[in-house]
């Protein structure tokens, strides 16, 4: 590869982070945002792509970006409103920007989307001259005006420093004032602040930027202002610039923004701890002088304490220690007071020196980190890593084994260092899969286009809502999850939501909701992909499944097992091929790849309401913390994420069901047990007297009866199937101290094996690949 | 005021229990998300306070579920845990969560924030 050539590859690379920030700015403002961020860094992002095609001359994306850019341009300017953007034309023109990335990386001639750009450059236009569509109820539109006229002209000039941005829609609000409050104690005035009432300025300022969803968190903006409250007298104004006209108004939303002026400097912590508990750091910053700062003396915490809140007055000397603090703090923070904070940082240059050691907690714009330096790095060199890692856990409980062999004496001073060797090992460990970590969002933010264009070619309406989009993964898992969750996603578009006719027939909202979200669950990922459709229907699918002879004609599966048929290799329900999912490829596929990574697929269904898959996956491949059991001889591992406790069998405890299962009575709860040594072994049932209580992916709980614990540790998860073979019971194997090979058992598969009590393990020993 | 108190684990449910009732509240308790469901619906608490980590339904998915619930839209819920990773935080308040309070708590603390959601 030339230079050029791999300057152009580095480019397209850049060009995928480039579109999914792109991407992610303009689904927020789709979703309401009017964050003045969303719109520059969506503008930052088309500026780059146009930037760098510019310099590989390609032309078409250029031009197509350019269109975009300047379309994007009119928001940031302030010419079209944030709120009434186009931000489906947005979307669709940052999928045509896709396209026209994936086009140049081909080489392929690319559709320059000349009707994209049209509508692109009706934007400004259209939007300039803004219509007035005062239709409905004119009276009351006017009456909304009007309030938010008044509530705009009370401002007292110089109750806060005026933010250049804003216009001077401020006004003072007291929750003291409020007609809906009920009488309580007014606020003490702290002494010192007599003086401070007349040049406000001089206290420490709280802007508070809620998101739109406050109300809905059941957060009562007066909860907010109390807590401030408590912490010294000030003065509080509303900003009522967000607030859109009352057509556009969703009273669910909050519009307001509020800021908060102490009459003193107050200390950072003793605002952060307020706010802290309701607000994220972005939503409130903190400004101008704070506690130990300010010339005119600090507001003490405690003293300016309400008489209203049973807040247990601070003694001097805390209150004093708590200034000192803040001291240290407030530094951190002097690059975002708001103008006031001159005098007081002035006289103190020695200790800027502190503000890079300070973590940054407010998040004012002025106030950013500087980016964090980062680089790339080969994928492979990670993963030899990861292995190395994973051969040093081995050695290590090697060690451990050795030391245990050796006198008293001689194994105590070993283990000293062993027991330090083991906590360095798993941190290096943690620090190893840190680098590899990555949010989900990676994939997830591929699926909102997906949806989109789904939708038009089925003609259907439909919305995605992502959630724990944030939660970090092994990368080799990511790239794994793309293609099962595309297909799940397309299974669900297809098959599971119908078409807006008839979903209004059956008194469904036109618009389905697919709902796709990641969580970390007992030390794995659980990816769901739920959709608010038909269901499975369950009575066609047997049929298929009879037709197929995936299942006995004379056999009456149940509900669940039903359900489960839609993973069977070779069946379609469709009723036609379709572009969509009609391509002989199923959701058997989608079982195969998650099996393949450790995870497992489940459904649920709903039947006329929704439909819901369920993968989890191991969050590394590597790596696991296990207790070593033994049972009939042998040695196995259960992972301890699943464990939920373990106990002493007593007779008392066990009954058997007719059935001939085995149950024990626990916690009020009835739990199957699965004796160990008979499910994975070929011998007889014996009485094993240790209970192991786990949970399953499903969170059915199941009682592993083993004959004793032997500890715990690292295992170094090594597959069966790549080296072995499939043993039923079992997900993996791993290499114990001694140097010979233990079971890692697949707790998901052990009330099904207890109901059934055969002996797998012998089975799967005719598989032997070796 | 009436508060709904969610913990599986018996002691800490104890504890905050016995801190809101000297403080003259009127308390329902609850074992775990799905249960808190439950009394939520017949006891119609003025605040709710739960744990994070539970079986069947933990805090964050009782969270979700109350505010879909019609009653369920505006009562403050506070999540009391040993959590305070900001992602945790954050999905915290996707779901909905009013507060987030980090245990071991102090007792005035939450006697105060309780305070200020009165009306």
């Amino acid at each position: 590869m030339d230079f050029l050539d791999e300057l152009k590859q580095s480019f397209f690379q850049e060009c995928e982070e480039l579109l999914a920030a792109l991407e992610a700015r303009l689904q927020a403002l789709d979703e309401g945002s009017t964050d003045p961020e969303d719109v520059n860094a969506a503008f930052r992002a088309i500026h780059s792509v146009k930037g760098g095609a510019g310099a590989f001359g390609f032309a078409d994306l250029v031009n197509f970006a350019h269109a975009f850019e300047a379309s994007l341009d009119h928001l940031r300017t302030g010419r079209v409103p944030v709120q009434e953007a186009p931000t489906g034309l947005f979307l669709r023109c940052s999928d045509a920007v896709a396209d026209l990335v994936a086009a140049a990386r081909n080489g392929e001639p690319a559709n320059k989307r000349a009707d994209l750009i049209a509508e692109l450059e009706r934007v400004g236009q259209v939007l300039e001259t803004p219509a007035k569509t005062e239709q409905k109820a004119p009276e009351l539109t006017a009456i909304f005006d009007k309030l938010i006229a008044q509530v705009a002209s009370g401002t007292v000039p110089g109750a806060a420093p005026e933010p250049v941005s804003a216009p001077a829609e401020e006004t003072p609000w007291n929750p003291d004032d409020d007609p809906f409050e009920n009488p309580r104690p007014a606020p003490a005035v702290a002494p010192p602040a007599a003086s401070a009432a007349a040049r406000p300025a001089q206290g420490t300022v709280v802007r508070i930027r809620p998101h739109r969803d406050l109300f809905r968190r059941g957060i009562d903006p007066r909860v907010l202002l109390r807590s401030l409250e408590a912490i010294g007298p000030l003065t509080i104004t509303a900003d009522v610039a967000a607030v859109p006209s009352l057509q556009e108004l969703d009273v669910g939303d909050c519009c307001l923004q509020f800021d908060v002026a102490f009459e003193g400097a107050v200390p950072r912590e003793a605002i952060a701890n307020a706010l802290d508990m309701f607000l994220d750091a972005q939503e409130f910053s903190v400004g101008g002088p704070e506690g130990g700062m300010a010339p005119s003396g600090a507001a003490p915490v405690g003293a300016a304490a309400p008489g209203g809140a049973p807040e247990v007055p601070a003694s001097l000397a805390a209150s004093l220690a708590a200034i000192a603090a803040s001291a240290e703090a407030s530094m951190a923070t002097r690059n975002d007071a708001e103008g006031a904070a001159a005098p007081a940082a002035a006289g103190m240059p020695a200790r800027a020196a502190n503000d890079a050691g300070q973590p940054q907690r407010g998040g004012a714009p002025a106030g950013r980190a500087k980016q964090v330096g980062s680089i790339r790095v080969d994928l492979d060199r990670i993963d030899r890593l990861m292995n190395l890692v994973g051969e040093i856990v081995i050695t290590q409980s090697m060690l451990a084994e050795r030391a245990r062999m050796l006198t008293i004496d001689e194994g105590t001073k070993l283990a000293d260092g062993i027991l330090t060797l083991t906590r360095q090992t798993r941190e290096l460990q943690d620090h190893v899969m840190a680098v590899r970590a990555q949010p989900v969002k990676t994939v997830f933010q591929r699926m909102p286009r997906l949806v989109r264009e789904l939708a038009q070619t089925l003609g259907k309406e439909a919305r995605l809502v992502l959630s724990g989009e944030n939660t970090e993964v092994d990368k080799t898992v990511i790239e794994e999850l793309a293609d099962p969750l595309t297909h799940m996603i397309r299974n669900s578009m297809d098959h599971g939501l119908e078409t807006a006719a008839e979903r209004t027939a059956n008194g469904k909202p036109a618009e389905g909701v697919i709902h796709l979200s990641a969580e970390h669950r007992a030390g794995r990922i659980v990816i769901s992909v739920a959709d608010d459709g038909r269901g499975i229907n369950r009575e066609k699918l047997l049929a298929k499944a009879r037709s197929k002879g995936l299942v006995a004609p004379d056999a009456r599966p149940s509900p669940q097992e039903i359900d489960e048929i839609i993973f069977a290799p070779g069946l379609s329900t469709a009723d036609k091929v379709t572009d969509v999912s009609g391509r002989g490829v199923g959701m058997d596929v989608v079982r195969r790849n998650v099996e393949a990574l450790g995870g497992r697929i489940t459904v649920d269904s709903d039947p006329g309401r929704g439909c819901r898959f369920t993968m989890s996956l191991p969050l590394t491949l590597a790596v696991l913390d296990g207790m070593i059991v033994r049972s009939a001889g042998e040695r196995f591992v259960v992972p301890i994420t699943s464990i939920v406790e373990t106990l002493r069998l007593s007779d008392d405890t066990v009954e058997h069901l007719p059935s001939g299962q085995e149950v024990l009575r626990w916690r009020n709860d009835v739990v199957p047990v699965a004796r160990l040594g008979a499910i994975m072994t070929d011998s007889p049932p014996s009485d094993e007297t240790v209970i192991i209580i786990a949970e399953t992916d499903r969170g059915d709980r199941i009682g592993i009866a083993v004959d004793d614990i032997l500890g715990q540790q690292q295992v170094v998860v090594k597959s069966l199937e790549t080296n072995y073979g499939r043993v039923t019971g079992a997900s993996a194997a791993t290499i114990l101290g001694d140097g010979l090979v233990a079971l890692i058992l697949d707790v998901d598969t052990m009330p099904r094996l207890a109901a059934q009590q055969r002996r797998p393990l012998v089975e799967a020993m005719t598989v032997n690949k070796r | 005021m009436k508060i709904l108190a969610i913990d599986d684990t018996k002691t800490l449910r104890d504890l905050l229990c016995m801190t809101l009732r000297s403080a003259g509240h009127d308390v329902v308790e609850a074992e775990n998300g799905e249960e808190g469901l439950a009394r939520f619906q017949e006891a119609k608490p003025d605040v709710v306070i739960t744990d994070l980590n539970m079986p069947i339904l933990n805090g964050i998915e009782f969270t979700r579920e109350c505010r879909a619930r019609p009653g369920g839209e505006q009562t403050p819920i506070i999540i009391l845990t040993t959590e305070n990773g900001p992602d945790a935080k954050a999905e915290g308040r996707r779901a909905g969560a009013t507060a987030w309070m980090v245990k071991p708590f102090e007792p005035t603390t939450l006697l105060a924030l309780l305070e200020r959601f009165k009306n």
